[in-house]
């Protein structure tokens, strides 16, 4: 089960090299793409998602000393942008609940070349689901750590995963279909 | 073996463009989060940022100040009574009372650096000679002695409403100070801006004294004073480099006949209180650089902060060493012979220096009040100005 994967695991799934001490630039290199855009798949909004992206690296840099010796920096990088005691979750939830309100916001989806039904299936996700998909499947997070920064219970993580990913498989068969 | 990684998010997610440079915006990001740490740190800051974004939005904290009810604005009288009329706007408080034998502008500091959006004050550094005073302090004056035609000036002040809970922890004083007395405890006093700051903030019923140093050098006097190199003066030179060329163009323009550096400022000054331009508070021009240009060449019209702060930028063009001040007017002359100061009496005007006077102030801003000191025959209002129309 994923949920039992350890912490070493998940630093060698997400790329990390346990040898080598990590410098800071390869940290960024290696998630910022990720990160990015699994706070942009939440947020649907480009400018939120950098700038919440940066937060969490320019955090992770302060402290970059000890974060350096941790097995599992990429997991740190992803909790503390997620890191509910910090706020930036709240600020996730308010950006994306500002871009939800918009209705036609920047379209960032668009931007990404997404055929109209997956685009519209991932914004018509309610948040908690797209996060919770996006924080387990995306990003790799144990359900627990994922309930932790949705406060809510590791069940309750599972079962919004799963119902999301029930609506966006359906619409990307769709979509494969229209498009062959 | 399971992947938890959902090959249908991935696929959605990589194609989902990332900013570039990604990294280089980082640091970029990194820049601008540090400057306003900065920014925000030390209280002579805040004092100074508070009673700038009061000006500059004339939305203060103390609520609405400097708005008329109408937005025709322009008459001489009616800036009185628009404060007295019932508006949208909260009502007038009451902030401080000054005795003193004269009105002078009671002045909390100055804003040194202009960016090309706003006129900020930087946090004071170890270059700046912070010093930490206990109440009765004599602040430490230049080596000179004090310039001619100068005379002292007492000051009594009550603070009347608390002000610390709005982040002002600057003294009302005239400037220049040079003793200050009563229970107030530590004094934090940055002789580069001129600006002494108690670190509780301004409490109500909170009393002082401060004798301060009117310096009223005459015209002549003034004409022979010669500046240095812009360069010799640092900070209170500088402009962005991107600054719109114009307006070195139009400082030029409006200076071309005057016969001294002193001449150059007053040209400005007066240019200002021309025909050409009105006071009028409904405008909400920015006074970023192109919001200036906008000012001096099409709306002509605004209220101190953009007085102040085009003159200041005008100023340093020039390569003379300008700032902004800000602080109060006068305020009400009372009954009992002193000054109420009010929330509407928040004001900004201009302080250029020379050398051997210290920083002079120029008030650019026409109408409704005249500068208490501009009476005829002063530098700052002399009988027969020459480069001004």
């Amino acid at each position: 089960m994923a949920q039992m994967e350890n912490a070493r695991d998940l630093a060698q799934q997400r790329g990390s090299e346990a040898t080598a001490p990590l410098s800071f630039e390869e940290l960024f290199d290696d998630q910022h793409a990720r990160l990015y855009r699994a706070i942009y798949l939440i947020v649907g909004n480009a400018h939120e998602a950098e700038e919440l992206m940066q937060d969490a690296f320019l955090a992770v840099w302060e402290r970059w000393d000890r974060v350096a010796e941790m097995d599992d920096p990429a997991g740190y990088l992803y909790r503390t942008a997620f890191n509910s005691t910090r706020s930036r979750f709240r600020r996730l939830q308010l950006a994306a609940k500002r871009t939800l309100t918009l209705g036609e916001p920047e379209d960032p989806f668009a931007a990404a070349d997404l055929r109209d039904q997956v685009v519209r299936s991932i914004r018509e996700l309610p948040v908690r689901q797209r996060a919770a998909l996006v924080l387990l499947d995306l990003l790799d997070l144990r359900s627990e750590e994922a309930a932790e920064v949705l406060r809510i219970t590791p069940a309750t993580v599972r079962s919004l995963a799963s119902h999301a990913r029930a609506t966006l498989k359906h619409s990307m068969e769709a979509y494969d279909d229209d498009a062959i | 073996m399971t992947t938890r990684s959902d090959p249908t998010l991935e696929r959605i997610a990589r194609r989902i463009p990332i900013p570039e440079p990604a990294y280089e915006r980082l640091l970029a990001r990194r820049e601008r989060k540090r400057r306003n740490q900065r920014f925000a740190a030390g209280s002579m800051a805040i004092v100074v940022f508070v009673a700038a974004v009061w000006l500059m939005t004339g939305d203060g904290l103390l609520g609405r100040t400097h708005r008329p009810a109408s937005p025709t604005g322009n008459e001489d009288l009616s800036w009185v009574t628009r404060f007295l009329s019932p508006t949208d706007q909260p009502p007038v408080q009451d902030l401080f009372e000054v005795e003193a034998d004269h009105a002078e502008y009671w002045r909390m500091g100055a804003l040194d650096l202009y960016d090309g959006e706003n006129w900020r004050s930087t946090p004071p550094d170890a270059t700046d000679g912070m010093e930490m005073l206990s109440a009765p302090a004599i602040l430490p004056q230049p080596a000179s002695g004090p310039p001619p035609n100068s005379e002292s000036l007492n000051q009594s002040f009550r603070i009347i409403s608390d002000l610390a809970d709005s982040g002002l922890h600057a003294l009302p004083m005239a400037q220049t100070a040079e003793e200050i007395a009563g229970p107030i405890g530590e004094i934090t006093w940055d002789p580069t801006r001129s600006v002494a700051s108690v670190g509780g903030g301004l409490r109500g019923g909170m009393t002082y004294t401060v004798r301060s140093r009117i310096v009223l050098p005459t015209p002549e006097e003034l004409d022979r004073v010669d500046h240095l190199a812009p360069r010799m003066y640092g900070r209170w030179t500088e402009l962005p480099a991107d600054l719109d060329p114009r307006i070195e163009d139009i400082a030029s323009r409006w200076t071309a006949d005057a016969t001294s550096d002193y001449r150059k400022v007053l040209a400005i000054q007066q240019h200002f209180h021309s025909r050409k331009f009105a006071y009028d508070m409904t405008v909400d021009t920015p006074i970023d650089a192109d919001g200036l240009i906008e000012f001096l060449t099409q709306t002509r019209a605004g209220f101190c902060e953009h007085y102040a702060s085009a003159m200041a930028v005008m100023v340093r063009t020039l390569g003379l060493p300008a700032r902004v001040a800000v602080g109060f007017r006068p305020g009400t002359l009372q009954e009992d012979g002193s000054y109420l100061v009010q929330t509407d009496d928040l004001y900004s005007w201009v302080e250029v220096l020379f050398p051997g006077y210290g920083w002079l102030q120029f008030d650019p801003t026409p109408g409704p009040t005249p500068n208490p000191n501009a009476q005829p025959g002063t530098y700052l209002n002399p009988a027969t100005p020459t480069g001004a129309p």
